[in-house]
Order: C-alpha cells, then structure tokens, then sequence
C-alpha cells in the first residue's frame, strides 16, 4: 500500500460506506433529521476518541471506555444523592482514576494494554452490577436540571472546545509528541529522556477523563442510566480511531483530527444497519469483517518486525 | 570464458523507488578465493549480496553460475545452488537452543519413531562446532538469545557453512568483532578458502579488508569502480576510490599533546559498581576532554556508559557533578539530560533512532522542551528551523525533514542519532560506538565533529572497541577488562601504540 493512497483512506472509507448505505437504503439515510441523528450518535465517539487517541498514538489499547460509560455515572449518583451538584465534578474524577488504575497496571505491572484493559472492563462492569444493588433510593436518579446540556447551543460549544483542547495537546505539546515518539519506538524514546511510564499513564488518565465526559453526555441525552449502557462502546472507538487513520501500532502516523471522521464513518455503519433491519447479531459479524480488513489496510507492514 | 569463474554478474540493477541501488554491475568471482566488497554506505554492496543470495529480487540483467543462468527467487533457491549469506541482522531464532538453531529443518534426521533424539542433535551440533571452531566451547544447549552478537553471528556463520556453500557471503558481518573473534573468523575463512570456497567479504574496516582478501572490488552510487588486487593498493587508494576524493590519510585529530582542563572535574565516578557489569570503577572527566573507554565487547565498557546515563541500576558508588554539586543515584535519562549529559548508544536501529518517524521528530525528540515556547506550545515552525538546523549541521543525505529515517543509509541513520544529541548542547557526552557501520566518510566527518566539541569545552566519554580510533582521539585512554578499570591510564602525550594497549585489554 503506497504512503499517498494510505493518506487518503479515511476519506475513501467515508464515502464508500455513505454511498454504499445509500444505495441499499434507497437515499432513507440522507434527511435532515437522519443526519442530525448521526452526527448526535458520534458526539460520543468523538469524545472518547480524543483521549483514547492518546494511548493508541503509544501503541497501546484502551478497552475500558464502554465499562466508564455505566460506571462513573453510576458512582456520580451515588454522590449526587449525599452532596448535591457534585455529580458532574465526580464523574469526570471517577473516570481519571479507572485512568490512573489502568494505566498503573498496563505501565508499572507491565501487564499488555490489551490484557490489562479488557480484564478491567469486565471488573468494572461487574462492579456496576454489584453498586446497582444499593443505588440510593432503588431508581436512577439523574438531576434533571442537567438535561440542559443536551441542547445543541451547549453541546457543540462543548464538543468544540474539547477537541481543539485535545488537538493542541496532541499537535503543539510534548505530551502529544512523546506519546507519538513512544508508538514509534518505545525503545529509543526512553533512551531519548522521554519519561515513558509517565506518559503511558497520563494516556490513560486522559482517556478515563474524556470517557467521563462522554458518559456525561450519554446519560443527559438518554435521561437515564442502564446496566448495559455501553455494551461494545469501547470497540467502536477502537475503529473510529483505526478509521481516522491511525496505525494499530501508533507512531507517527497518529492523527487525531481523524477520530471525528472515523466517528462520523462508525455512526453512519451503525445507523445504516439499522435502517436496513440488519439483527443486532449480524451487526457486530459486520462490524468485526470492517475492522480486520481495516487493520489489514492499516498496519504497517514495515513495522511487524519492530513489533514483538 | 575463464574456466575459473565461478559465478557473474551481467549487467544487473536494481531500484528502490526512485533510487538506483545497482547500476549494470559487471561482477565475477572465481573459484576458491576471497573477495573483498567495500564501499561507502548506500553504494549498493548489501544490495548486490542480497541480490546473489535472492533475498532481493533484481529488476534486469543475468545472474550466472558455473555458467548456467540462475535466477534466484527466495533464499532456498541460493541455498539449493549452493550459496549462503550471513546477513547484518539476525538469521536465529532467539528462543531456541544453538543445536536446534544450527540443525533447524533438519530435525528429521534424527527422528526415531515419531520423537526427536535431542541428544543426538546436540551431539551433531558438538561436531558441527567442533568441526569449524575447534578450541572455542559453547553450551550447545543454551538458548540463543544468551549469548553475545559476535558469538551469534559466529553460530550462523556454522550453520552456514554446514550446507557445503561454493560461495559464502559476510556482510559486515567481521566489522563488530573483537580482536580475538576477528583473528578466529579469519581463519575459519582460510581455511573453507583452501577447501575451494569462494567468499564475498563486506567490510568497512579498509585496513583489514586487505589483510584478509585476495582481491578487492570497489563500489560507489550502485557501480563497481574497480577490481583489484589486495596486496597491490595501499589503505589510502582504496578509500579514495570508495569515496571518490582525495582523504586525509589520517583523518583522526592531529595533535599530540593531551589538551584539557586538568584542574576542572565535571564528572567523577566512584567506586562504582553493578553486578554482573562491572566493578568498582572510579574515573574523573575533565573539562574539554576525550575520554576514550576500550576494551574487549563484554567488558562492561557499554554498560558502564548505560548506567552514568540512568539506564542500567547500580548497586554502589557514586556518580557526581561538581560543577553543580549534584550526585546521581539511581537516576533516570530525563535527569542525566537536565544536568547536560547526552548518551549516544551503541544499537543505531534499535535504541538510537525512530526508524518509523520522521527526521524532524528524531532531531527534536530531546530538545522538545527547549524548542516549546513560555506557554508550553512547540511551534511547527520553530521545529522545521530546529531540524533543518540538524540536518545541515552534519549533512545528513535525506529528501526532506519528513522523511521517515528507516529510507535513510545507515550512515545516515547514525548522524541522525548523533546530531539529535548535538543540537542540545550538552555539556558530556557519552558516546557509544559512534562510528560503528559508517564509512570512512562519515567517520571523518564524525572525528572531525568531535574535535571541534572538544574544543568548545565540551567532554566526552568515547566507548570503542576500535584500538586506532582510542588512540586517534582520546586525550586519555582507560582500559576495561572483564568488568574491571586497568590501573594504568594511557595518556596522549605518552603516544600510546597498539600493542601496549592490547596487552591490557586480553
């Protein structure tokens, strides 16, 4: 795959699946209110994206994200109901710790992000399951006047500012080109003084973080919360960020501004399946044929003997 | 056509892209002797071995052997017609044992009902060893992956002549030798010569190149300059056909006399000791000062490097910086950087350079926080002027700062790794083989580099297996051996010659 084509993926990948889902919907998908809904759809993967970016930049995987989505609002209930008003503040907090957690484990214990990650997301979840029990009161109770921030004049604001914040992280500081430094060669960007631990674990913080924000805005949109909120959520930003052009080996080829078409790309496929009455079960089996053939187009081939 | 010729090339190039590796390459190889291959880097040696032993595929021209043509698809097709490489990277597998490395496909051979007798590989490695090294012992049974670069490549240079080759192919495979494996490797070539083998040696050591051969064979930008005969060229001719321009004969720093600060310490090492490394190794560097470090591979010389960086624990001792009052203990490379010490490592590809990163983030990769402005924001173009900085500093051959490294000669590859270290303007620097696998160009560019740091007051701790470089450079020399710091210290002025030094070292 030459370097020119692999540039433009992203953007062929796109059109291909809107022309695609076109085609077979007979146009349904282009309204209005359909697109509206899709790009709604990918506010979260966007979100999440952005933190996640970080740590696929380093060559590693953060499965966590769709556990966060029911865990960190649930906790936040559970401080909303003993300090009002704290449920925002707490949230984001509960997400920057299962950050800290996971990324202590993936970088002190060295236990592979791949492992470490999606063994945590199964605790976590279980966690869930075992706070559910003593939710205070028996119901989920989310404050409504935060409901409010569902509204697209606050949203897309929020939205804005969250990526430009992660975009010049990512482009203009040392954190974003150390992480990138550290997909590339982890070897030599710790014989380049780049403190590797640290910069694995703040990847992680981050992306708890934003997975905090992102189930903020899950639970104000959906007006509720459930136990199976973010069932696979983690998977789909996984090919968000894979279909905006990053390697699964990270490096310098990272790009973050990709994540938002790789989100809008997700959103459509999902939205697609739908509308065409595709059962949840065949869902995921086209989703999993669209990730392997796109980690095929993907990979750097030149890498593999680099990778261990 | 001469009966002696064993093998020719008509005419053969290859591209890579838009870079012609091979231009129509006329090359002939007789029976039973030693070539030498030699050349700058990227002048397209590696590429006429990998292509004879069908690693690469040529793009045009004919490939003969014993006169029948032969067009290798896939290295089986060399081994078949009897043709064997040893490559620069590994051709083991790390997780076996040398036996089964040595006999790997082999294993049915000594297969009795369906189960594999180890013993009796062990026994044909034994041999296989024996046959070839005769008084060097190794433990058959051990993992690869536990013995030294130079033992492994001894091992694949066995299994490679375990397949009766009529030409045996090194690539550079001698340059990263001791002395004392050198000296064996020699031997073993002699002698497969005497048998009636006919060997492609590629070196960048001029000098032993032809010592060792009967005839040498030139190449610069992808064509073969000349042929000819080892005993009848000098040392200086050689390396001026390879680069094609009149080098000084001695291109290593001119002056006699040990020039530095004396009175002026900035690092002093002491007592300082890591288990299975080394011992009890004190030492001061003084300012505007070239400390050469030598000694055999496996002295510990690279690990001491590792651990005055912050890369490998000490157990005791201490490292200290008077000039600022500062010990560092069980420090980390961030530290070492923020208190002016660079470290050059010895593996280019491996720990040295980003292959699959740009030039630009190479260069700027340790400068970052000096680059970034008051805000923490790192400027584009701040990083574009940094870089390209870089690469004229030490004309480094690259298309543009975007250029991934790994589309750049090794030599090429090695500047990148030095200059990165240059642009921070540390105050020591701990240089581990900076010359190894570059040409005699780039080698001079690099002495001449370091001569003119020493100058500004620079230090540097030069490690290097390489006697003449110690000699040639160092203001001071220290020998390691096994672990430990020889007592004696050679002094510049003193004009130390080779053979007293080799005395410490074995």
């Amino acid at each position: 795959m030459s370097k020119k084509i692999d540039k433009y993926i992203p953007i062929i990948v796109f059109v291909l699946f809107v022309s695609v889902i076109s085609i077979l919907t007979k146009g349904r998908n282009i309204n209005f209110t359909n697109i509206k809904h899709i790009l709604n759809q990918s506010v979260a993967l966007i979100i999440s994206g952005m933190g996640v970016i970080f740590v696929m930049s380093q060559g590693s995987l953060d499965l966590t994200q769709g556990s966060i989505l029911v865990l960190a609002p649930l906790i936040g209930i559970f401080s909303e109901n003993a300090i009002p008003g704290s449920f925002i503040p707490v949230v984001i907090l509960v997400g920057m710790l299962i950050g800290l957690m996971t990324g202590s484990i993936f970088s002190l214990l060295k236990v592979p992000s791949f492992v470490a990650t999606l063994c945590l997301s199964f605790v976590l979840r279980n966690f869930a399951y075992f706070l559910w029990d003593y939710i205070p009161g028996g119901y989920v109770y989310i404050p409504f006047n935060l409901f409010v921030l569902d509204k697209s004049q606050y949203k897309i604001p929020i939205l804005i500012l969250i990526v430009l914040t992660m975009y010049y992280i990512f482009e203009f500081t040392k954190v974003g080109k150390y992480s990138k430094a550290i997909g590339s060669d982890e070897k030599v960007a710790e014989y380049s003084g780049v403190p590797v631990k640290k910069m694995k674990i703040l990847a992680f913080v981050l992306s708890g973080m934003l997975g905090g924000v992102c189930s903020l805005f899950g639970v104000f949109r959906a007006g509720t919360l459930a136990l199976v909120t973010g069932h696979f959520f983690e998977w789909d930003v996984l090919v968000a960020v894979l279909l905006g052009g990053t390697p699964l080996t990270g490096g310098a080829n990272s790009k973050l501004l990709g994540v938002i078409l790789g989100s809008i790309t997700i959103s459509v496929i999902n939205n697609g399946l739908v509308l065409l009455n595709v059962p949840t079960l065949y869902q995921q089996l086209v989703k999993g044929l669209i990730l392997i053939t796109i980690i095929s187009l993907s990979f750097e081939k030149e890498k593999v003997m680099f990778v261990k | 056509m001469d009966e002696n010729i064993l093998f020719q090339t008509i005419n053969v190039s290859k591209s890579f892209g838009p870079v012609r590796a091979l231009n129509n390459v006329d090359f002939s190889l007789q029976k039973g002797e030693i070539r030498g291959l030699i050349g700058e880097n990227g002048s397209g040696k590696s590429t006429l071995a990998m292509i004879i032993a069908g690693i690469v595929l040529k793009d045009s021209g004919k490939m003969l052997k014993e006169g029948k043509e032969y067009n290798p698809k896939q290295i089986q097709d060399a081994f078949k017609n009897k043709i064997a490489i040893v490559t620069q990277e590994s051709g083991l597998i790390e997780d076996l044992s040398i036996a089964n490395n040595l006999l790997l496909g082999r294993e049915k051979d000594f297969t009795v009902n369906g189960f594999i007798k180890a013993k009796a590989i062990n026994e044909a490695a034994n041999l296989m060893i024996y046959r070839i090294l005769k008084n060097k012992k190794f433990n058959v049974e051990e993992k690869i992956l536990n013995y030294s670069f130079e033992d492994k490549k001894l091992i694949e240079i066995i299994k490679a002549l375990y397949q009766n080759p009529e030409i045996l192919i090194l690539d550079e495979t001698a340059d990263a030798f001791s002395r004392d494996n050198k000296n064996l490797l020699w031997d073993v070539i002699r002698k497969v010569k005497n048998e009636g083998v006919s060997i492609i040696y590629i070196s960048h050591t001029i000098s032993e190149v032809s010592e060792v051969t009967d005839k040498i064979t030139i190449m610069r930008d992808g064509e073969i300059i000349d042929n000819i005969d080892s005993n009848n060229c000098t040392e200086d001719d050689l390396k001026k056909m390879m680069v094609g321009r009149e080098l000084k004969s001695n291109y290593y720093r001119e002056d006699n006399q040990a020039t530095f600060n004396k009175e002026k310490v900035v690092l002093k090492v002491e007592n300082l000791s890591s288990k299975d490394a080394f011992h009890d190794i004190s030492f001061s560097l003084h300012e505007g000062e070239i400390l050469c470090l030598g000694g055999l591979s496996g002295c510990g010389m690279s690990q001491l490097g590792k651990a005055i960086f912050g890369l490998l624990k000490t157990d005791t001792g201490t490292i200290y910086l008077p000039e600022k009052n500062k010990y560092l203990k069980n420090h980390s490379p961030v530290e070492s950087i923020n208190q002016g010490i660079a470290y050059l490592p010895r593996d280019r590809d491996s720990e040295g350079v980003m292959l699959l990163a740009s030039v630009k983030d190479n260069i700027t990769l340790v400068s970052l926080d000096r680059i970034k402005r008051k805000s923490s924001f790192i400027s584009p173009k701040d990083e574009v002027t940094f870089a390209e900085k870089g690469v004229n500093e030490l004309s480094i051959k690259t298309a543009n700062i975007n250029q991934f490294c790994i589309g750049l000669s090794g030599g090429n590859r090695q500047k990148v790794s030095l200059v990165k270290w240059l642009m921070r303007e540390c105050e020591i620097l701990i240089l581990d083989c900076p010359t190894r696998g570059v040409d005699v160009g780039i080698k001079a560019y690099i002495y001449q580099k370091l001569h003119q740091l020493k100058l500004q007051k620079k230090s540097i701790i030069l490690i290097s297996e390489e006697l003449t470089e110690l000699i040639g450079m160092g203001d001071r020399i220290l020998i390691m051996k096994e672990g430990n710091l020889c007592q004696k210290i050679f002094i510049r002025d003193e004009r130390p010659r080779e053979e007293e030094i080799i005395n410490y070292m074995i």
